[in-house]
């Protein structure tokens, strides 16, 4: 094995998990994506003149741009404000990519605060800053206020991967998680997001697989 | 949080002013019916039927599908808002009698292509690695990725920026082999826990060759694998390589 790269040691149980995560999170997305085009091209009379949709400036909206804001839990180290921004391209009517970014200051662990000092972590390592590229797919549907008042909603699931940096140490991190969309208007949008951002850790001794959730509303837009 | 509030504004202002320029298309329905869904998306329900000889407005688009509104002479109470599927715009004419032709999002469209974005997944060398991609469409065969990876250890962590050239060899096949050529930087940083082996951050420049495998698989995605390899410049004599596999998908604009 080479020296300078001397970080790829012989292949560990947790990074095999990891390799094989990746991959079967792209190839089910692949699938995912095939099994949802159900649509064929219509037949068209070659006699008759004709003029595409793409002549005209009509009004596209596949992209949503969305600001959050909720709470994380960061194992050992509490709850905390989490604020972030999430960009989503809109595929086909079910399936959607989306890049987060979040980020929040951590608290203390209990052994810091039992002890009454000695800070296991200088403010700075306290910042917690992660982002993540996710594949979504939407259950649509509508929700009934009342007979006349009507909204449509989905519930949606995303599977993600990404890089959390948090007290001096970056990790390959999953996230997966499930949100509900209430469209007000056409373009305009809430959701709550519920999120489990996985990875391993060794900040509090031993390494272990850590589960940080969060819970997040947000406006987003699309245009 | 004023700064966030102003860009909540901002996005909102920027919004409505892109909904104002938008034109409106009126055009006729030629065939029997066309179903009107009261959401875009095959899963909501046919609320509404137009009628063959009916006048429509089309307002906007989300992934193929339309919103429109029926056209009424007599009372604008009477005028109804729902989503059409784009296949059925290829059953309505334009004022001129002009048929109306939908997005075709055939491969010729692909063929036509500016942009790429790739995400891909996979393992460098016995590392977790994940990969996204810009790319330029500049000829039928050449575009110019700009790539980032990051593979993040147990020991230490490699980021990787990388400029290259990519040869598609049959572009007009909708599974094409391909071959890239390009340069960049790879950062090694060891992790913060083993201080003792060397905080330093080393960079140190490096070449590329990858050979993959691209299928056109919908509209809009396609498909890929690629095996790359990095030669690393260090500053012994000799020079390091590290393999990448990668699956993943692309999407285009």
């Amino acid at each position: 094995m080479s020296l300078f790269f001397s970080n790829f040691y012989p292949i560990q149980p947790q990074n095999r998990f990891s390799i094989l995560f990746a991959s079967v999170f792209v190839l089910l997305s692949i699938s995912g994506v095939t099994y949802a085009q159900q649509n064929e091209l219509p037949e068209i009379d070659p006699g008759v003149e004709r003029r595409s949709i793409d002549e005209f400036d009509i009004d596209s909206e596949n992209v949503e741009i969305g600001i959050f804001a909720g709470v994380i839990n960061i194992e050992d180290f509490g709850s905390d404000v989490l604020l972030g921004a999430r960009l989503a391209y809109h595929i086909n009517e079910n399936f959607f990519v989306e890049a987060s970014y979040g980020q929040a200051t951590a608290g203390e662990t209990s052994f810091e605060v039992l002890s009454g000092g000695a800070p296991f972590l200088t403010d700075d390592q306290r910042d917690y800053v992660y982002y993540d590229l996710s594949m979504g797919y939407n259950l649509n549907g509508e929700v009934f206020f009342s007979e006349n008042w009507v909204f449509n909603s989905d519930f949606f699931f995303t599977l993600g991967a990404g890089n959390t940096e948090f007290a001096d140490d970056e990790r390959f991190t999953i996230s997966a998680g499930a949100g509900y969309r209430l469209l007000v208007t056409d373009y305009l949008s809430v959701r709550f997001d519920v999120r489990d951002h996985v990875f391993n850790s060794d900040i509090i001794g031993e390494e272990k697989s850590v589960h940080n959730l969060t819970f997040t509303m947000s406006v987003s837009f699309f245009f | 949080m004023k700064r966030f509030f102003t860009t909540v504004f901002c996005l909102f202002v920027l919004h409505i002013s892109v909904v104002a320029n938008a034109e409106e298309l009126k055009v006729t329905v030629t065939s029997p019916y066309i179903n009107v869904h009261s959401g875009p998306a095959s899963e909501y329900p046919v609320f509404h039927v137009i009628a063959q000889g009916e006048q429509i407005e089309i307002l906007k688009e989300r992934t193929k599908w339309y919103k429109i509104r029926t056209v009424s002479h007599r009372n604008e109470d009477d005028e109804i808002e729902g989503w059409i599927y784009s296949d059925d715009l290829s059953a309505t004419m334009l004022e001129d009698g002009v048929a109306l032709m939908p997005r075709e999002g055939s491969f010729e469209d692909f063929q036509n292509r500016d942009f790429e974005v790739s995400l891909m997944g996979g393992a460098l060398d016995s590392t977790a690695a994940i990969t996204l991609f810009g790319t330029w469409v500049w000829t039928k065969n050449l575009s110019v990725d700009a790539s980032y990876t990051q593979a993040l250890g147990n020991f230490s962590d490699n980021k990787i920026w990388s400029l290259r050239m990519r040869h598609t060899v049959f572009p007009e096949w909708k599974i094409s082999p391909y071959l890239a050529l390009g340069t960049g930087e790879i950062r090694t940083s060891p992790n913060a826990n083993l201080v003792q082996s060397g905080d330093e951050v080393r960079v140190s420049s490096h070449y590329e060759v990858g050979l993959g495998v691209r299928y056109y698989l919908m509209d809009g995605v396609l498909i890929r694998a690629e095996y790359r390899s990095l030669i690393a410049e260090t500053d012994r004599d000799e020079q390091e390589r590290i393999d990448q596999w990668l699956v993943g998908a692309s999407i285009y604009f």
